[in-house]
């Protein structure tokens, strides 16, 4: 089921975090094309505050993953809608603090950028400034569709959340061809024009929300300093990572000036874009990563993160080798694309990138276990992996490389730094474990007290009826096993059974997807938890009860589920991910 | 709705049998529904009152709250398979008369099936264990002196020791 489960979330992921840049793209061919070399420089200029608005708002969805995840992790939906209402009021406060300091001190922010002074003859600086403007006016559709597409994540809703992003490719275009031949807006257009595409794509995640039977509903007093400060707090590693990214891009552009001159920093721009476009599919799977190991391991749910660690090392992979494969294959057409004429620097880049693409692999891997770590709260080997992998290893691999190799010794470089990383990520498992071990196990990087003790719970997946009679046995079995009475194990396997056979009944065929029933029992201080997680349509059996308590023309209705109800001390249900989760204490 | 169905295989009384059985049927609505074998009282539903007690694999177990499906394999005895082939009674049903154990007799295949488990552990127990091993069961008419008796008297003879009724 997490198999499952992280794929449907990677794919809505990837193609998340693919549309913005895509549309950045569409905004760049536009303006060149259209608004000329001028409202080119702008647009480049404006780049590193648009990169801090994006780093923002990726801070903000990132906090919330984790802090989310931990709530949601323990079923608490109290705590679900406090950082729900929380996040609400930090995406509009910082929205409202953006365009203050766009419209209030805009004017030396462009200066300051390289755009120059606000003179006739400066039509770069208008250029900046207008596109700035227009494009910041937007923040707080931009911060609240971004958090909200979390949300949606989180209750399952992964085909509105594509719906959302590719609205807003759509509206994109339509925006920006507006701007430029029907109201001859400028770069005060374009830049409106992705503020105003983000509000369509908040439109149509604000529609999920309106539901009343969404979980996530907004309250003033809800809202929580305290919440609003660990938001900031688990998101912060995203600060750090674009620190070293920053600096590290520095350092590049300066090694291979020295190499190579003006053409080896156009190609290694050609690769960013490229990178920043294969990176998207890191992006997606790092930030599953993130938002399920924080509800796993806010669960305490071992086997559970141990499917994530195989899931996530082999599937974010497998994308990403394939799509590296296209690129090799396809290198010398795509290099072409941007770089039209010099066919030396054509071959060069070409070799480059075949090279380059190498490192994308491992670099892939490290990022979506940065993002474990940071959901599992180890910190410090999350900002461990991001200084290795872009400073620590990578500047000394690169800088002795093209030493001795020149360009391509660089690429090679950029390649040996990702897979040291990669490879640092095993000697701190070492350090932890005191052996080397590449088992799920160890990579989970989980101390020995983590969560119930191997002997204290039992875990099964049932995909049909016989299954369902299996798991009944295998409690019944196990209540033995932990000296628990006769009755009440026989209770445990009934309520279990009839619950599984009730959900491969009713949920298994109201779709066409093929599901799965993943079965806990966890014994901890005289406390026997039953959690039955499925990944059928939204079931919640105690809401279920309670609306049908006064049906009396059948007395023998829902017999089974009042049957369970009666029996347990305690059953909460929850939605998270999509996924039904059910909890009874007995 | 549909029905989930399980071909159950078990020994009843020394039989082997199978049957087709809804995966959420009690053992109690098997024996009773598909086999008619109604000294296994339906009586609380939710393994309080010890009325549905049969003995699987030896041990007595409330088959209210035991899934026929677990079934599968297993041995079961009820009450109608104490009786000889002859349709003479056992010594505990034969006990069970003559301490007058009996008044509604609804607890009383309960009772007995907990008996049987109880013999057949060949031990001498003292009334304070009896009283405890017999706990699960529930009688609202004769009280339980007299079952704790028939039970005792039983377990007396077939040890061959002499029972004294003080």
């Amino acid at each position: 089921m997490i198999s499952k489960l992280f794929k449907q979330m990677t794919h809505a992921q990837i193609i998340s975090a693919l549309i913005p840049t895509l549309c950045m793209l569409i905004d760049s061919i536009l303006i060149g094309r259209l608004l000329g070399v001028d409202a080119m420089s702008a647009y480049g200029i404006s780049a590193p505050i648009i990169l801090i608005y994006g780093a923002i708002g990726y801070l903000m969805v990132n906090g919330i993953d984790v802090v989310l995840g931990r709530v949601m992790g323990k079923g608490d939906k109290e705590g679900a809608n406090i950082c729900f209402s929380s996040s609400i009021v930090l995406a509009l406060a910082v929205s409202a603090l953006t365009i203050f300091v766009i419209f209030a001190a805009g004017d030396p922010i462009c200066t300051a950028l390289g755009a120059g002074s606000a003179t006739g003859d400066n039509p770069v600086f208008f250029h900046t400034r207008d596109y700035l403007r227009g494009y910041l006016l937007g923040a707080p559709v931009f911060f609240l569709s971004q958090i909200l597409g979390t949300y949606l994540q989180t209750i399952g809703k992964r085909k509105v959340l594509i719906a959302s992003v590719i609205t807003m490719i759509i509206a994109d275009v339509v925006f920006d061809l507006a701007s430029i031949y029907m109201f001859n807006a400028g770069m005060l257009g374009i830049g409106f024009a992705t503020s105003l595409s983000y509000f369509a794509s908040f439109i149509v995640c604000l529609i999920s929300f309106l539901d009343k039977d969404c979980i996530f509903s907004f309250h003033m007093d809800k809202i929580r300093i305290s919440c609003i400060a660990s938001i900031f707090r688990e998101g912060s590693p995203i600060l750090f990572n674009q620190l070293f990214f920053t600096v590290r891009t520095f350092l590049f552009n300066w090694i291979l000036l020295g190499i190579d001159g003006n053409e080896a920093v156009a190609i290694f721009a050609v690769f960013t874009t490229l990178g920043n476009l294969i990176y998207s599919i890191g992006l997606g799977s790092g930030t599953v990563a993130l938002m399920l190991s924080s509800i796993f391991y806010s669960d305490e749910d071992r086997s559970s993160l141990k499917s994530l660690v195989r899931v996530m090392i082999s599937y974010s992979s497998l994308i990403l080798v394939v799509t590296i494969l296209l690129a090799e294959i396809f290198a010398p057409w795509i290099i072409r694309l941007f770089i039209a004429s010099d066919p030396k620097m054509i071959r060069f880049a070409v070799i480059g990138l075949r090279i380059f693409l190498i490192g994308l692999i491992a670099d892939n891997l490290n990022d979506v276990f940065k993002n474990y770590f940071q959901g599992i709260g180890e910190m410090l080997i999350t900002n461990l992996i991001a200084f290795f992998k872009c400073l620590a290893f990578m500047i000394p691999c690169v800088l002795l490389l093209s030493h001795i190799f020149r360009l391509n010794g660089f690429w090679i470089g950029t390649v040996l730094g990702q897979y040291i990383t990669f490879l640092s990520i095993s000697v701190m498992i070492w350090r932890k474990y005191g052996r080397i071990s590449f088992s799920d196990e160890a990579y989970c990087y989980l101390g020995p007290d983590f969560g119930a003790k191997p002997e204290d719970y039992v875990e099964m997946a049932v995909k049909d009826v016989d299954d369902a009679v299996l798991v009944s046995e295998k409690l019944l079995g196990f209540c033995c096993e932990k000296g628990i009475d006769r009755k009440t194990g026989m209770l445990i396997g009934l309520c279990v059974e009839e619950m599984t056979v009730n959900i491969i009944e009713h949920g298994f065929n109201k779709d066409r997807h093929s599901h799965n029933i993943d079965v806990r029992m966890t014994v901890k201080d005289d406390r026997r938890v039953i959690r039955i997680r499925d990944n059928c349509v939204d079931f919640d059996p105690t809401k279920y009860l309670e609306l049908h308590r006064n049906d009396e023309n059948d007395p023998s209705a829902h017999i089974g589920l009042r049957m369970v109800m009666n029996l347990v001390k305690e059953a909460d249900y929850v939605n998270t991910l999509g996924l039904n989760n059910l909890t009874l204490v007995l | 709705m549909s029905t989930q169905y399980k071909l159950v295989s078990c020994t009843i009384n020394g039989k082997k049998t199978e049957k087709m059985v809804d995966v959420r049927a009690s053992l109690t609505d098997m024996l009773r529904n598909d086999y008619s074998l109604t000294s296994v009282k339906k009586g609380c539903e939710v393994g309080e009152c010890g009325a549905c007690n049969v003995l699987i694999n030896g041990e007595a177990f409330n088959s209210c709250i035991y899934l026929a499906v677990w079934a599968e394999g297993k041995d079961i005895l009820t009450l109608e398979g104490l009786m000889s082939p002859d349709g003479e009674l056992s010594d505990i049903q034969q006990a069970f008369i003559d301490e007058s154990a009996i008044q509604c007799g609804f607890c009383t295949p309960g009772f007995i099936m907990t008996a049987v488990e109880i013999l057949n552990d060949k031990k001498l127990y003292s009334d304070e264990e009896l009283r405890k091993k017999l706990s699960g069961h529930l009688c609202r008419c004769t009280g339980y002196e007299n079952i704790l008796k028939a039970v005792k008297k039983t377990m007396y003879r077939r040890l061959g020791k002499e029972f004294s009724d003080g």
